[in-house]
């Protein structure tokens, strides 16, 4: 395509268009914007496109917007925003304020987001002030759809529109209505050549007013739009209500604000979140420079100063009702929102700059205005003006019963002071607006801010709910301006009617504005006592300026006020009574809104008519409350520094503490007793706040960590050592409980707990031993593998032939494959796991413990017969003949151990002689006699002496040398112990013979039979003697071994070998003659140890010989030393 | 060509055979009824089995995950039951034919200590510390009958299956009939009950004529089977460590031998009481097991090491 022309363009187009240049009707809205969505790639398109739709009329507009034109606008603004064509973008968005919206048409895309990020991050100025405007404009909407829902009262306000109208029109037709037609002809003419000359925020803001003044005019004849603004004032009023409310009434507000779904609103909240964390982290910079150094303080308090007065305008803007006023406020708000981001010199500049910028524009006041220049008169200006400001809102709202009470408070009660009064008010409502309107849209994102600021703990959405708020009401005031300058031009009647409305609304407004006020005083109060040089001169010149100032106002405004006064006192009077008794009778909680609207005001009503000198010092009395309350603060501060917490976190705490009391005042300053009421709410709930984050941090530092309990405690102390112990004992013990039957059996074995320890630890030991050296196996094979011989005497094995698993198993066997191992490692760890069975729970069948047939033989009782005594070692069966050779070693054989028997025999006497004295051999005998009865079973003794008899018996006993006869008795009674003795003697020798052992064999079993030999002969003697039983085993040896070496007396010496010689002769004819033998040496024997037991010498002989003797524990069984043992074991020898 | 177990035949024994296929002591061995087969369980968790004719090892299986103790035959080819050392108490039936679990047998809630096998038929008895005893059949994993008692219960066959005998408290002997054990038992004997020990092993000797109990002291008892009257105490052997050491009879009924903690094997006669001799293998652990052959002229004793021991001497000709 080549270049396109624009002037071509229009010229195509010229058939939609009418004479104006916008679309000519809705028949080419379609057409139109299909062809702008199709051709508009182009720069140059997209310039003629929205100077053509800025031209069009709103509702053709509004249908363009409708069709798809809101779609394609935005998609314009996006590409422009991202170009950077911020001209291009200016055109837009005042392209957009002139287009009709709604909610709906606002959700369809981000163009809000969009807007809302340029009144930030535009890159024009005159680009972020659109932005801003466009955003209030559309906050306005929104708000005003929620606000219709929330509410009620749509078929009040209806009636009172309705009852509006007849009204004014009844009252139609005065000489008014040309006059105003008049004088909106002139802002027409005055409007147009400055739009075609110059492109700038204050020609569009100056086209805006022009078409909004224009509609009216229109349709007035039909009467909606009336009813429009009758609506709009009506919720104004009531949005006034809901500020009064309670916090908790906000909250409602904002949940059924929620709950409408609005996602506008949503995004909304969330654009001014961040705003509010912005303007956070400004005033968290700004305390820390405060801490720094005292000069950035005093430029703090300089910037606070400028907010509260900027505040303060704002509040003035709302009496203003001129077309001037609109003008000066939109310079001089661009001038006041630049100035914000700068430091307070700057801000003064500016200001000059606005101020040079809208005389150029504005009418003669403005000039007389800019004539002041210095800051102290600009204070000046202000002060005097928020007076007159609060002395004209007192005498409107009081109405008839305000003026009567003025007139008797009132030094002078003649209508000339009132006339005065009167004349003062009209004059001051003139000069106001401009300053007021600029100061207005400076002060909206600190108000905004500071109110976000307080209800930060609360929620979020609260917070944007109450800045939506704070917009409204510079909204409000605005509409009521225009409403109220427009009516009052056209109809004095239309006026006069609507009185008692505007009444309320200035009664909200102006106490917040005489507040604010009071702020800047008491502002400057404490940065003046600070400084001790400079202070009086700033007060001596800021009195004398207010002074001339009052006198030349006086002089100025008396004339023009008095042709003013007279019509209206006449006209209110009449009409008011029937309007106030109709809303009285209509609305009830407007009452009680009026009310507290009216003891908010009284102060003001007292302090008017007093002097100027009174006024100031209640200045400097509120002043001096402040300093209390800063230092109570400084208090509070030095205690949380002086606390045991961090540092770290007594900063934190501080910071939001003071900027809630900052808050505090502020509210306070704006309006007494709602604002009042919700610092205090606010406040609390700040506290409530702060404890919550408090609790958790308290228990941290002080408390043990958190966590399971554990083994071990942990004792904080300061300084770097730690202590670490165990829990206490309970922690650390648990205690098991085991069931025990009484007649169950428990410590069978009787140990000591210390005995069953040190089994324990021997056992320990030992396996240690084991585990480091191994095994001691020294096992070793002592004959080779031969085949098995079969037991003979053995009784048949039923082998299992009843069993039927036998089958089973050999079934099974023969359809399973076996499972073969050929080495270690192939074993598996285990068998495989066997099948699954069925295993039902049944009844086991019991087996009872006793016997249930009662058969009286079915118990053997025992249990009084003591188990029977174990018995010794047991003699060999078999008798063999008899043979020389083999009774020549037989004989050493019996020689050897026999000899041992003397030996044991001769140790038990030692004990004896030793305990008793010696000094000759009868005494002896008499002791062992008593020994020997009761050691020995009676019965059994009895038994055995029976034959002989018993008396007799006892005195051979003690006779023994002497009783040959006797002796023989003995004899008797032991014969069948010398028999067993004997065979044992014969049954050796035939052994080896007959199975031709070898020679070690051969005296194996001579041993064994040597061994308990001597035992069985003293066996029925064995109880008599006790403990002396088994010594008695070497009597019949003693005088073999004893004689030839002693050379004993020539008795023992002759029995010695008759006894032998009898033994040997007996042998070879038969047993009795053995059995006699052995008897003789018996009682030879033990007759010749008794004679010995007399001499010392052949005692001690006895004793060492017993040390070498057979092993006593060996013969018992319990023996362990094994080969340490030191005694002789005759298996060993055997061996 | 049968001998004669005589005094001098028992005390020429001497080992011929050593086996040192295990690491850990040897709790339970058991022969097979035909004499030809030794089958041995370990504390480490081994099952090995012996040929007796050739004095040679012929197969071991492991049982790592339950554990094995009181390792018996049953009568049909190649299989045993054992009481379980891990996992839990109960009773398993295996066929070391393909080396598989063929049954269990639950029902133990502590540690058996006594288990025997009917030598006529498919049933065992099992007693345990939980101070029952149950009688089983192989066939089947339920319980046949159950008996409540105190103390730890032992139990024992006789040689023909028609009675079995259950020791209890220590202090009595009751003798059941197995064809109407629910009526309870036929006789019992009150015996005096033990200071030192505990009762740990009831045996009939092969004619039916004695039983024997063994302790975890150092004593044994030997009562008559048919009226109860004691009538030997057997000491002599070290028992310092309180093991449940196993008392067997030979197959003639003659002698009874005895292991004991110092390394032996000791033996007495039954008829006398006396004891005949004292056999030194060197074993290097106590000797808790120790049995002889049921047909032949063989002697099993094991510690941690099995020993296999023959005669010397063939007087009893």
């Amino acid at each position: 395509m080549p270049r396109i022309v624009p002037l071509q363009l229009l010229r195509c187009l010229r058939v939609l268009l009418d004479n104006n240049g916008g679309i000519l009707s809705a028949v080419e809205v379609k057409r139109i914007s299909g062809l702008m969505a199709k051709y508009s790639k182009k720069l140059v398109s997209k310039c003629v496109y929205v100077q053509i739709l800025k031209s069009t009329k709103t509702e053709l507009l509004g249908d363009f917007m409708a069709v798809g034109g809101w779609s394609l606008v935005y998609t314009w603004l996006n590409d422009a925003i991202r170009a950077m064509n911020w001209p291009l973008v200016q055109e837009i968005l005042e392209l957009l304020l002139l287009s009709p919206v709604d909610v709906n048409r606002l959700k369809i895309n981000s163009a809000p987001i969009l807007v809302k990020g340029l009144c930030k991050d535009g890159g024009n100025e005159g680009v972020r002030i659109l932005a801003k405007r466009l955003v209030e404009q559309w906050l306005k909407i929104v708000t005003e759809n929620t606000s219709m829902t929330i509410q009620g009262a749509a078929p009040h306000i209806a009636a009172t529109t309705a009852s509006q109208v007849p009204a004014s029109v009844s009252g139609a037709g005065s000489a008014s209505v040309p006059d105003s037609a008049s004088s909106s002809d002139s802002t027409d003419s005055a409007g147009a050549p400055v739009t075609y000359t110059i492109t700038s925020a204050a020609n569009s803001s100056n086209s805006n007013s022009i078409t909004i003044k224009w509609k009216p005019l229109l349709d007035n004849p039909d009467g909606g739009d009336e009813t429009d603004s009758g609506t709009q004032s009506k919720d104004n009023e009531v949005e006034h209500l809901e500020k009064g409310s309670s916090a908790t009434h906000l909250l409602a507000d904002a949940s059924l604000g929620k709950k409408s779904g609005l996602d506008d609103s949503s995004s909304a909240a969330e654009v001014k979140s961040g705003e509010d964390v912005d303007n956070k982290k400004h005033k968290s910079s700004k305390s820390d420079k405060s801490k720094r150094s005292e000069k950035e303080r005093e430029k703090d308090r300089k910037k606070e100063s400028s907010s509260h007065r900027s505040s303060s305008s704002s509040h003035k803007s709302s009496s203003s009702s001129s077309s001037s006023s609109s003008k000066s406020s939109s310079s001089k708000s661009s001038s006041s929102s630049s100035s914000s981001h700068r430091s307070s010199s700057d801000k003064y500049r500016d200001k000059d700059k606005a101020r040079s910028s809208s005389g150029s524009s504005s009418s003669s006041k403005d000039r007389e205005r800019s004539s002041g220049s210095s800051s102290s008169s600009s204070n000046k200006h202000k002060s005097s003006k928020s007076s007159s400001s609060s002395s004209s809102s007192s005498s409107s709202s009081s109405g008839s019963s305000s003026s009567k009470d003025r007139k008797s408070s009132s030094s002078t009660s003649s209508s000339s002071s009132s006339s005065r009064q009167d004349k003062d008010k009209d004059n001051k409502l003139m000069p106001p607006p401009a300053v007021a309107a600029s100061n207005a849209a400076g002060t909206s994102p600190t108000a905004s801010a500071k109110e976000s600021d307080a209800q930060k703990p609360r929620s979020i959405p609260i917070m944007s709910r109450k800045a939506s708020i704070s917009i409204e009401i510079r909204r409000d005031t605005e509409k009521t301006a225009t409403v109220k300058t427009y009516q009052s031009k056209f109809r004095s009647h239309g006026l006069t009617e609507e009185a008692p409305p505007p009444p309320s609304r200035k009664g909200l407004k102006k106490p917040t504005s005489s507040a604010v006020a009071a702020s800047p005083a008491l502002m400057a109060v404490p940065s003046s006592l600070k400084r001790p040089s400079p202070p009086p001169r700033d007060l001596s010149t800021d009195k004398k300026a207010k002074i001339d100032i009052n006198n030349v106002a006086g002089h100025v405004e008396r004339p023009g006020a008095a042709k003013l006064i007279a019509p209206k006192k006449i006209q209110t009077l009449v009409e008011t009574n029937l309007f106030s008794d109709a809303l009285a009778a209509s609305i009830e909680p407007k009452k009680v809104v009026k009310r507290k609207r009216t003891s908010a005001t009284s102060p003001t009503d007292k302090d008017a008519p007093l002097a100027p000198l009174k006024f100031y010092q209640d200045t400097l009395d509120e002043s001096k409350s402040e300093e209390k309350s800063d230092d109570s603060s400084k208090e509070n501060d030095d205690a949380r520094s002086s606390s045991p917490g961090k540092d770290t976190d007594a900063d934190d705490d501080d910071i939001p503490l003071k900027r809630v009391k900052e808050d505090i005042e502020q509210k306070v300053q704006k309006a007494k007793a709602a604002a009042g009421g919700e610092g205090g709410e606010a406040g609390n709930t700040s506290d409530n706040a702060e404890d919550l984050p408090e609790e958790p941090k308290k228990p941290g530092p002080g408390c043990g960590p958190d966590g399971p309990p554990g083994v071990l405690t942990l004792h904080r102390r300061k300084g770097p050592k730690k202590k670490l112990t165990w829990q206490s004992e309970e922690k650390l013990t648990q205690i098991r409980y085991f069931e025990v039957d009484r007649s169950e059996r428990v410590n069978v074995m009787k140990q000591t707990f210390l005995e069953m320890k040190n089994m324990e630890r021997f056992s320990e030991r030992d396996a240690l031993t084991i585990a480091r050296r191994g095994f001691d196996d020294t096992m070793e094979p002592q004959m080779e593998w031969r085949p098995l011989l079969e037991v003979d005497n053995v009784p048949d094995h039923p082998n299992g032939n009843l069993s039927k698993q036998r089958q089973v198993q050999m079934d099974r066997e023969a359809t399973t494959l076996r499972a073969l191992y050929f080495s270690p490692d192939m074993i598996p760890d285990s068998p495989a796991e066997a099948e699954l069975e069925p295993h039902f729970a049944h009844d086991i069948p019991v087996i009872p413990m006793d016997d249930l047939t009662g058969n009286p033989d079915a118990v053997n009782d025992y249990s009084a017969l003591a188990w029977p005594e174990p018995k010794k070692y047991a003699p060999s069966s078999g008798v063999g003949a008899n043979i020389s050779g083999s009774d020549m070693g037989f004989n050493d054989n019996m020689l050897t151990g026999l000899g041992a028997g003397p030996n044991l025999m001769q140790n038990p006497f030692d004990p004896f002689m030793g305990g008793m004295p010696a000094p000759t051999g009868m005494p002896p005998g008499p002791n062992m006699m008593p020994n020997q009865v009761p050691n020995g079973t009676p019965q059994i003794w009895q038994n055995q002496m029976g034959p002989v008899g018993g008396p007799p018996g006892v005195p051979p006993m003690m006779n023994g040398p002497g009783g040959p006869g006797m002796d023989m008795s003995n004899m008797n009674m032991n014969n069948m112990p010398p028999q067993n003795f004997m065979g044992n003697q014969f049954g050796s020798p035939v052994s080896p013979f007959g199975s031709g052992p070898p020679p070690g064999f051969n005296q194996y079993p001579p041993m064994m039979m040597n061994g308990p030999g001597p035992g069985p002969v003293m066996g029925p003697n064995g109880p008599v003697m006790g403990p002396n039983g088994p010594m008695m085993n070497g009597p019949p040896n003693g005088p073999m071994m004893n004689g030839p070496p002693n050379g004993m007396g020539p008795g023992l010496m002759m029995g010695g070998p008759r006894n032998n010689n009898n033994n040997n002769n007996r042998n070879k004819n038969n047993g009795g003659g053995i059995w006699r033998s052995g008897g003789n040496n018996f009682q030879e024997n033990s007759g010749g140890n008794w004679r010995s037991a007399g001499s010392g010498p052949n005692r001690g002989g006895g004793g060492g010989n017993g040390n070498t003797g057979v092993c006593k524990q060996f013969m018992r069984g319990h023996c362990n030393m094994g080969k340490n043992c030191k005694y002789v074991h005759p298996q060993k020898k055997r061996l | 060509m049968k001998i004669k177990l005589i005094d001098s035949v028992v005390r020429s024994f001497k080992v011929a055979k050593i086996f040192r296929e295990n690491t850990d002591k040897i709790n339970a061995i058991d022969f097979a009824p035909n004499g030809e087969h030794l089958i041995s369980c370990s504390e480490d968790d081994q099952i090995v089995i012996y040929d007796c004719e050739k004095g040679t090892q012929s197969r071991t299986v492991n049982s790592k995950k339950y554990g094995v103790d009181l390792i018996h035959f049953t009568h049909a080819n190649n299989t045993a039951i054992h009481s379980s050392t891990k996992v839990d108490d109960t009773i398993r039936y295996l066929s070391l034919h393909d080396n598989k679990y063929l049954r269990y047998f639950p029902g133990h809630t502590k540690k058996v200590i006594s288990l025997c096998i009917s030598p006529v038929e498919d049933t065992f008895l099992s007693g345990s510390l939980d101070k029952t005893l149950r009688l089983w059949d192989l066939r089947s994993p339920n319980c046949q009958g159950l008996m409540h008692l105190s103390g730890r219960p032992i139990a024992a066959y006789d040689p023909e299956g028609l009675i079995f005998a259950a020791g209890v408290n220590s202090e009595s002997i009751k003798l059941y009939d197995l064809r109407s054990f629910d009526k309870g038992p036929f006789v019992t004997f009150k015996l005096n009950q033990e200071k030192e020990c505990d009762w740990t092993g009831l045996k009939f000797s092969r004619d039916g004529k004695t039983i024997l109990i063994s302790t975890n002291g150092s004593v044994i008892r030997l009562v008559d089977a048919f009226h109860g009257t004691p009538l030997q105490t057997f000491t002599g052997y070290p028992n310092n460590k309180g093991i449940p050491i196993e008392a067997s009879f030979s197959p003639d009924s003659q002698f009874i031998f005895s292991g004991s903690t110092d390394g032996r094997v000791h033996i007495w006669n039954a008829d006398t009481g006396n004891k005949v001799s004292v056999l030194n293998g060197d074993h290097p652990g106590p000797v808790q097991c120790v049995q002889f052959n049921p047909k032949y002229m063989m002697l099993a004793s094991a510690c941690t090491n099995m020993a296999f021991w023959l005669p010397t001497s063939e007087e009893g000709l």
